[in-house]
């Protein structure tokens, strides 16, 4: 069987429109970065940056203030913060598992998303690592949890499941940052090399750091690309188990949970793919991507919504199981009275239905193919997700052992402008993202396309025909400084 | 801060040669050590005076520190005084901890007969009232500033007007006092104006209880209440252990009277009768709901009652009967009660709150007596001041002659007679029909508004004075600190007014004392000293008696060091009079009841008493004891009538007796009696300050002269409006059927001793790694008795106190963010056996601070390992390790972490006035870091007063005693209910107590192993009133 | 690579063949690979299937690196955490033991997390290294037609430093498979 052939195993469908040429695809994805931004992108924009000022200021007022101007309280000393955080590292979840596990699969469907998938987790991990930073009372003294000489020459706790959090999260961003940028480096120099402009040139030029496709190269760099997604795939899984290690390893009722760490990589993939396809869906549209972004993929990642949401409402009956099995008078009290029927009562209702409802739509191929379905279903998630953590969080620490010292969380002002002003903030990097860098992989795609087979020959035409009526459409007469040099001819 | 006044270092350092002088002829005895020390005092004040060294204010003349002062004094070590504060008809003696002469620190002084070593809440704040900001600075006239001179002119020519017409047209209006000194500056007063009047007035007095006993046995009489030697105690409407006089001293021997050191002690049994929950309801074994207005009959009909079990009232009996009318309560609760006390003669009980009419109070007189209490259960002693009138009829008095333009000149010491005098006076208006009115008193608060003159008042630790405590002992208040803002004691005004020579408060005390002394020796008719201070008196058998200066210096620097005078006390033995009380009964007379269909009782606020301490931030966030509201009073009612008016928590209701009406927001209390409204007095302040000003709701509108104790039928009506904003610390008032608050009566605990323990069993595991190694060295441990805590909250403010635990505001409270170290849950108990239902829940209270867990769930979680384990087994914070990530705050199960989610010192009640006042910050304890905002603290054993216990063995080359080290909590608590010491030592209490059969760990069965234990709670129900 | 003298005389570096088709430019791999020329290469806009064996080249080393990075995270880790809390500032939390053995539960999720850490170090700086990138100026950027190779052209270049290379030669080697287009790229040579 042909590489470029679909596997009838997979019932795959081709990948790239048939008939499309190399030059196209490379048109297509490159072009959108050198044409001036479309109107819809604009718009997107200024909204997003809106938001990243009001995150701003709220910021700034909690800095000045302190942690107060939140709604945490005692006995809820975590609230909004942490469930943002935990969302917004779910997120993250899917660019490096779509990067990474599929590539070994080699589910070549990927490649039309996995550029999108992995900016969405740097963006999303930025956005999630900004909570752990400001929800401390002193921010200002946050370098104590890394292992750094300090005057009071203390060490930090290597038995907190914090200090593991900041190992985990730190190391999944600095690995998913390594693999992002992997895999934009032929890319980079194919910017570089399509460039009109000195600035764009020397910009893309210094980042594709003189990459010219040479073979040798190509030997090591798939070989590091590999074990990249190959270190990547536990990572991906370790990540969100850790995280769930803050609470799986206190001693609160509904924390106190062993199968946590399974539930929420679960979890996370969830609401990952959720949000890649809701970024995708506007993507799509605003820049017009039919060609490399197929229904079929929009497809296979709705059948991996629906697994997960199994996956997801699998854990939620699970711990109702075993809090009623276990005897556990306070842990019975909490998970089938507070969560129900108690004060956040609602919040349980926003986490059960969109995460283990809604999803039941796409059993019918209908659904799986119907774009407003699948954006309103896919922000559905979003919320659901976001409303689990809440409930994980804020109902299991406002009702704990003592009733006497049971509290509300009631949120701010302040927090909601700081969790939209995240918002923002991802849409604000990933709309520069999608304006600036190749956001579907060109070699990938490239490769997948039966052009790529080096025993494919189109019938009929001889190659060296076909670009003859074919004269290079983006270069200009003018004579060209040396493409690969930061300096031009002459310069000095 | 202001610095010392100049005068201060001549007046301390000529201190030097005078005590010198004492030294000379001082026999080598432990007095002497007190006269030497006091000679170094004075030079330091000196020394500190002259450096001008910040927090320094050395009182002007010399007093003597209590206990072991150090030789020399070192910056950082404390030195404590004994001093005294008056009470309501009490005095209750203190030991103040002072640093560099920073008051900081209020103990109870273990040789006062009302402490015995305890305190309440209100005497733990106190000393925040002294350095509170907004306290009056000047004198003013008309409320434009003006200056001492002025005053003092200005009232030397009013008071001269009035020297020929020997002060008909002067009155003086002032509390209640048991001051010696204050008395005789009275009656000083007296000589050069004898037509002057004297009345006194409080919103809060004990006239009924004199009045009681005036018809009982001819004169007033204090009752002194043996409640560790009664088996059986009757409290009606009585709160003894929290809002009456001598609760401190009550509460300590309630307690002792319960204490269970085993099963096979036995402990005494409480009936309660009361209208609405107090802390002594709290407590009690059973409780009756009765209306304030049904109690006197309750009583007239006990009495009857009694008679039938053989306890003889004469005439009384046929009296009592006559009036018991209307009585409407379960028969057992007279039966079965009479019989009870008559069953234990001698050993029986029955106490009679101050607000009940005065004929209950000679009731109770009768049935004492004959029940044999006097002597066995009871002693009486004389009053402070026999010519005390009834405040109510005193007062009308005064309005009376000031309607009839008979007052030219009022002076008015203290008090606040335009806020909380009764409404039907209509005081306030009245005092602009006198010519000159003068208010001296701490605050301008709403008399000084409306006195042409106010004059700054000394605090009660600023100042020179004595009190007289309810046995007679007398205490000797000594000041602490110079004067903050210049004010001047009741004793230095009433002298210039009585034109007196001893102009300063130590002169007149000692004369005082001195003449005290000599009495109470027998010793009279002395000659002058002469220069070498010999002196010739008359014995008390006629005979010649040679006395010198230094006996009386002798006696009066004991006097000082020990708090009390120590004199021969007579023990006083009225006769009843039995005829006259059933006169008395016979001729009651009660105000007729309005038309509504409720009764309205008013109590003492047990945090604001009267109102005066409206402006005290700890007081105003101190949790009620039964509601938890904080910042707030409010119209308690119960479930029931509240579903009759249609009202629900927080909504406003107007509640109107005659032509009268307040409106406040209700509070509904299982457990309070049905179609009866409990106001609380003192709140609704409007000139209080920045911090009291119209908190709550004032219901001193409603109070008139002859209902100050409650009024029967007024009309309770929703209003309507918009619910009012509470804010509570405690929002769930069950346990939930969870094993954490052990109870069982006392039948049950003498089966199943260890009761408390086989309900929440620790896990019975080996542990998974080697374990610290606790077996050495000092390991602290705590345990807390259930069965002694009242709940009083003393404990709260004591380590607000002595941690600098800030306030951080009733909207903060709301959101949970209060800071106490220690909080007192308070759970509502619904159980068959003590019959206790869900409309009469019994109380069970349980207070909670850091247990320091030795396997700390806080501490795994830190990452930055903020929060470790000492080696003495305390759970130690590093605050400025400490980044506030929470994480321990979450992951304790017992939720004992405070968080300082803002800068609480500046950014919270003290915010408009750009932070914490610099004099509020001269009481902050300078052992016990000053948390800042973002960082996690908790309870810390005190951790200050161990390691300077430590250190002081160490440098006297010792092990640390039993006792020695005592938290702030545990020193306060009047009932003894916590123990602290060494858990690895057998010889110390604290090894005896968690050793208590009723002993258990909260939440052991987490594995958490809590170094702070508590002793299951036991009740005494009597069987026969199931 | 090399260095511009003052007074340049020009002379060939490289030499440069356009293929359109990979599967052109793979054939051509296999000619020049049998011609016995070393110091040459294949430029693709994609990794093209079967070229390494064209070209004879061997497996890549990067492996070895990463592992050795691996070690050096977990071991790394383990010292870390046995002395900050087991040796040199040990306290008692939650009454567990400060150090290794006790503490080996409690440090698996770090000593994995720097093992990847590292390891994906190792991967990127590896392959940074064996391809001695980033590397700005090389002979094939000179020539126009080359900014085709990141996008849908194939090349071949051959060094001059190729004991093989002689311009003639070389060039009738590359257009005998096939070159679309055949470039000889001069540089300065001292």
């Amino acid at each position: 069987m042909a590489y470029w052939e679909p596997i009838r195993e997979l019932d795959e469908q081709p990948l790239v429109e048939p008939g499309s040429k190399l030059r196209e695809v490379t048109h297509d994805i490159a072009s959108v970065s050198e044409r001036p931004a479309p109107r819809g992108w604009w718009i997107c924009f200024l909204i997003a940056l809106t938001f990243t000022g009001i995150f701003t200021v709220c910021v700034a007022y909690l800095f000045y203030r302190g942690v107060g101007v939140w709604g945490n309280t005692s006995p809820v000393y975590w609230a909004w913060d942490i469930t943002n955080f935990v969302w917004w590292v779910g997120i993250g979840h899917a660019g490096t598992l779509i990067s990474a596990i599929l590539f070994i699969f080699r589910q070549k469907w990927r490649t039309a998303i996995n550029r999108f998938a992995e900016g969405m987790t740097i963006f999303a991990v930025i956005c999630a690592l900004i909570f752990p930073g400001i929800h401390v009372g002193r921010p200002w003294l946050l370098f104590y949890v890394f292992p750094l000489p300090n005057q009071m020459t203390l060490w930090p706790n290597f038995k907190s499941p914090l200090l593991w959090d900041v190992f985990a999260v730190g190391t999944y961003f600095t690995v998913s940052l390594l693999f992002w940028y992997t895999g934009l480096i032929p890319d980079l120099a194919t910017l570089r090399d399509r460039s009109l402009t000195k600035w764009r040139q020397r910009i893309y030029g210094f980042f594709a750091l003189g990459w010219r496709g040479s073979n040798r190269h190509w030997r090591h760099y798939e070989r590091a690309y590999l074990i990249l997604a190959a270190i990547s795939t536990p990572l991906v899984l370790s990540v969100h188990s850790v995280v769930s290690m803050d609470f799986a390893t206190s001693v609160i009722p509904g924390w106190h949970t062993t199968i946590f760490p399974p539930y929420f990589v679960a979890g996370a993939i969830f609401s990952g793919f959720a949000m890649v396809e809701t970024v995708l869906l506007i993507a799509r549209s605003v820049f017009n991507l039919k060609r490399v972004v197929l229904m079929r993929h929009l497809e296979l990642m709705n059948k991996f919504l629906l697994l997960t949401s199994l996956l997801v409402g699998y854990a939620y009956a699970m711990e109702f199981f075993m809090a009623w099995y276990s005897g556990n008078q306070y842990e019975m009290a909490h998970f089938l009275v507070n969560r129900p029927t108690g004060p956040y009562w609602w919040a349980w209702v926003w986490m059960v239905v969109p995460n283990c409802v809604i999803p039941q739509l796409y059993w019918f191929k209908r659904m799986r193919t119907s774009i407003p379905v699948m954006f309103v279903v896919s922000i559905f998630i979003n919320i659901g997700m976001w409303f689990e953590r809440f409930v994980i969080i804020v109902s299991s620490l406002n009702r704990d052992f003592l009733p006497s010292s049971w509290g509300l969380f009631r949120p701010t002002i302040i927090d909601v402008g700081v969790f939209t002003g995240t918002i923002g903030v991802f849409f604000t990097l990933f709309l520069l993202f999608m304006r600036w860098l190749p956001m579907v992989s060109m070699t990938e795609v490239k490769g997948t396309m039966p052009q790529a087979d080096p025993h494919y020959s189109p019938k009929g035409a001889h190659p060296e025909e076909e670009d003859e009526h074919d004269p290079l459409p983006i270069i200009d007469e003018t004579p060209m400084p040396s493409t690969g040099g930061l300096v031009p001819e002459g310069a000095e | 801060m202001k610095r010392a006044p100049n005068p201060s270092v001549p007046a301390s350092i000529d201190a030097a040669p005078e005590f010198a002088r004492g030294h000379v002829d001082t026999p080598p005895s432990d007095e002497a050590l007190f006269l030497s020390r006091r000679g170094l005092l004075g030079a330091m004040a000196a020394t500190f005076a002259v450096v001008g060294a910040e927090g320094c204010r050395r009182p002007l003349e010399k007093v003597v520190p209590y206990t072991r002062m150090p030789e020399d004094v070192i910056p950082g070590v404390p030195s404590h005084y004994a001093t005294v504060i008056q009470r309501r008809g009490d005095a209750l003696g203190l030991v103040v901890e002072s640093h560099e002469g920073r008051p900081t620190k209020i103990e109870g002084n273990e040789t006062h007969p009302s402490s015995f070593g305890g305190a309440d809440l209100i005497a733990q704040a106190s000393i925040l009232e002294l350095y509170d900001p907004e306290r009056s600075t000047i004198p003013r006239k008309g409320g434009v500033a003006a200056s001492w001179d002025d005053f003092e002119k200005d009232l030397a020519a009013t008071l001269a007007t009035f020297d020929k017409d020997q002060g008909t047209r002067l009155r003086l209006l002032m509390p209640p006092t048991v001051s010696p000194t204050i008395l005789r500056m009275r009656a000083a007063l007296a000589q050069r104006f004898p037509k002057a009047r004297v009345h006194t007035w409080s919103a809060v007095a004990d006239s009924n209880a004199r009045a009681g006993a005036k018809i009982a046995f001819g004169e007033p009489v204090n009752t002194m209440y043996g409640f560790d030697k009664a088996g059986v105690i009757v409290a009606l409407d009585s709160d003894f252990l929290q809002t009456e006089s001598g609760n401190v001293r009550a509460n300590k021997l309630f307690a002792a009277g319960r204490r269970l050191r085993s099963s096979k002690d036995s402990m005494s049994r409480l009936y309660v009768v009361e209208s609405a929950r107090t802390t002594t309801g709290n407590a009690a074994d059973h409780r009756l709901r009765l209306p304030a207005s049904a109690i006197a009959a309750y009583a007239f009909a006990l009495a009857g009652e009694l008679a039938k079990n053989g306890v003889p009232l004469a005439d009384v009996q046929g009296a009592a009967a006559g009036a018991a009318t209307g009585v409407n309560v379960p028969a057992k609760w007279l039966t079965v009660v009479a019989k009870e006390l008559a069953r234990n003669r001698g050993r029986a009980l029955v106490v009679v709150g101050s607000r009940q009419p005065p004929e209950v109070h000679a009731l109770a007189h009768a049935i004492n007596g004959a029940l044999g209490a006097p002597g066995a259960t009871l002693t009486y002693a004389s009053v402070a001041d026999p010519d005390e009138l009834d405040v109510a009829t005193d007062l009308k008095a005064l309005s009376d002659a000031i309607v009839a333009n008979q007052v030219e000149a009022l002076v008015i010491l203290g008090g606040n007679p335009a806020h909380d005098a009764p409404a039907d006076l209509g005081f306030a208006d009245k005092l602009g029909k006198v010519a000159t009115t003068v208010h001296a008193s701490l605050f301008f608060d709403e008399t000084s508004q409306k006195c042409t003159w106010h004059v700054p008042r000394a605090h009660e630790y600023e100042s020179w004075g004595d009190a007289q405590a309810l046995d007679g002992t007398i205490a000797l208040q000594q000041p602490l600190i110079a004067p903050l803002y210049a004010g001047r004691s009741d004793i230095e005004l009433l002298a210039a007014m009585a034109n007196l020579p001893e102009t300063s408060g130590q002169q007149a005390v000692r004369a005082t004392t001195t003449e005290v002394l000599l009495v109470a020796h027998g010793v009279t008719g002395c000659s002058p000293f002469d220069e070498r201070g010999d002196s010739e008196c008359r014995g008390a058998t006629g005979g010649p008696v040679h006395l010198h200066q230094f006996e009386l210096d002798r006696e009066w620097n004991r006097s000082l060091a020990l708090g009390v005078v120590r004199r021969p006390q007579v023990p006083k033995t009225p006769t009843l009079a039995l005829p006259a009380i059933a006169a008395a009964i016979a001729a009651r007379k009660v105000p007729a009841p309005g038309p509504g269909a409720f009764e309205a009782t008013f109590a003492p606020c047990a945090k604001l008493v009267d109102g005066r301490y409206a402006n005290n931030t700890w007081l105003q966030e101190l949790p009620d004891v039964v509601t938890k509201l904080v910042w707030d009073n409010a119209a308690i009612l119960s479930p029931a009538s509240a579903k009759e008016l249609g009202v629900a928590n927080k909504d406003l209701v107007k509640i109107s007796a005659g032509d009268r009406s307040i409106t406040a927001a209700v509070w509904i209390v299982p457990g309070q009696t049905d179609r009866s409204v409990a106001l609380t007095l003192g709140w609704g302040r409007k000139q209080a300050g920045r911090i009291g000003n119209g908190r709550g709701f004032d219901v001193y509108p409603l109070r008139a002269t002859d209902t100050l104790g409650f009024v029967a039928g007024v009309t309770v009506t929703k209003t309507g409006d918009d619910p009012y904003f509470f804010a509570q610390t405690q929002e769930n008032n069950s346990t939930e059927g969870r094993p954490i608050a052990h109870e069982a009566t006392l039948a049950e605990y003498k089966q199943k001793p260890d009761f408390a323990e086989l309900d929440s069993p620790p896990p019975r595991a080996l542990p998974l790694w080697t374990q610290a190694d606790y077996s050495h060295g000092h390991q602290w441990g705590m345990t807390i008795d259930l069965n002694a805590c009242t709940g009083c909250n003393a404990c709260v403010i004591a380590c607000m106190s002595e941690n600098n635990v800030p306030v951080v505001g009733k909207r903060e409270v709301w959101r949970g963010r209060e800071m106490h170290w220690i909080r007192i849950d308070r759970y509502y108990v619904e159980r068959a056996e003590i019959g206790a239902t869900a409309e009469e829940p019994a109380v069970i209270f349980e207070p909670l601070m850091c247990v320091h867990c030795e396997e700390a769930p806080c501490e795994n979680v830190c990452p930055v390992n903020a929060t470790t384990h000492g080696p003495e087994g305390l759970n130690e914070m590093a605050y400025n390790r400490c980044i506030g990530t929470r994480y321990c705050g979450n992951n304790c199960p017992y939720k004992v972490r405070k968080f300082n989610y803002l800068n609480w010192h500046n950014d919270s009640v003290w915010k408009e006035t750009g932070g914490l006042p610099e004099t509020m910050a001269m009481q902050q304890n300078p052992n016990v870091t000053v948390r800042f905002r973002g960082v996690m603290e908790k309870c810390t054993y005190c951790v200050q007063r161990i390691q300077s216990a430590k250190i002081r063995a160490k440098r006297e080359t010792r092990e640390v005693k039993d006792g020695e080290i005592r938290t702030a909590c545990q020193q306060t608590c009047p009932a003894d209910a916590i123990v602290f010491g060494d858990v690895n030592d057998v010889t110390t209490k604290v090894w005896t107590s968690t050793r208590t059969d009723r002993r258990f760990g909260l939440l052991a069965e987490l594995g958490t192993r809590p170094r702070t234990t508590y002793l299951g709670k036991v009740r005494n129900p009597n069987s026969e009133m199931a | 690579m090399e260095t511009r003298s003052r007074k340049p005389t020009r002379a060939p570096s490289i030499i440069l063949a356009e293929f359109t088709s990979s599967h052109a430019v793979l054939h051509a791999a296999e000619k020049v690979h049998e011609a016995g020329y070393v110091r040459w290469d294949a430029h693709t806009p994609f990794p093209v299937h079967g070229m390494d064996r064209a070209m004879g080249l061997k497996d890549s080393r990067l492996g070895w690196i990463v592992i050795s990075f691996a070690l050096t995270g977990l071991t790394g880790a383990f010292v870390m955490m046995h002395w900050m809390n087991g040796i040199d500032y040990p306290t008692i939390v939650g009454d567990k033991p400060a150090g290794a053995p006790g503490t080996l539960p409690s440090m698996v999720p770090i000593l994995f997390e720097l093992t990847i850490l590292l390891s994906a170090f190792g991967a990127v700086l590896g392959m940074f290294f064996l391809n001695r990138l980033p590397q700005h100026n090389h002979a094939v950027f000179e020539s126009d037609r080359f900014r085709l190779a990141s996008d849908d052209r194939f090349f071949i270049s051959i060094e001059a430093e190729d004991p093989k290379f002689d311009v003639d030669v070389t060039r009738a080697l590359l257009e005998e498979v096939h070159a679309h287009h055949v470039e000889v790229i001069e540089e300065d040579v001292s």
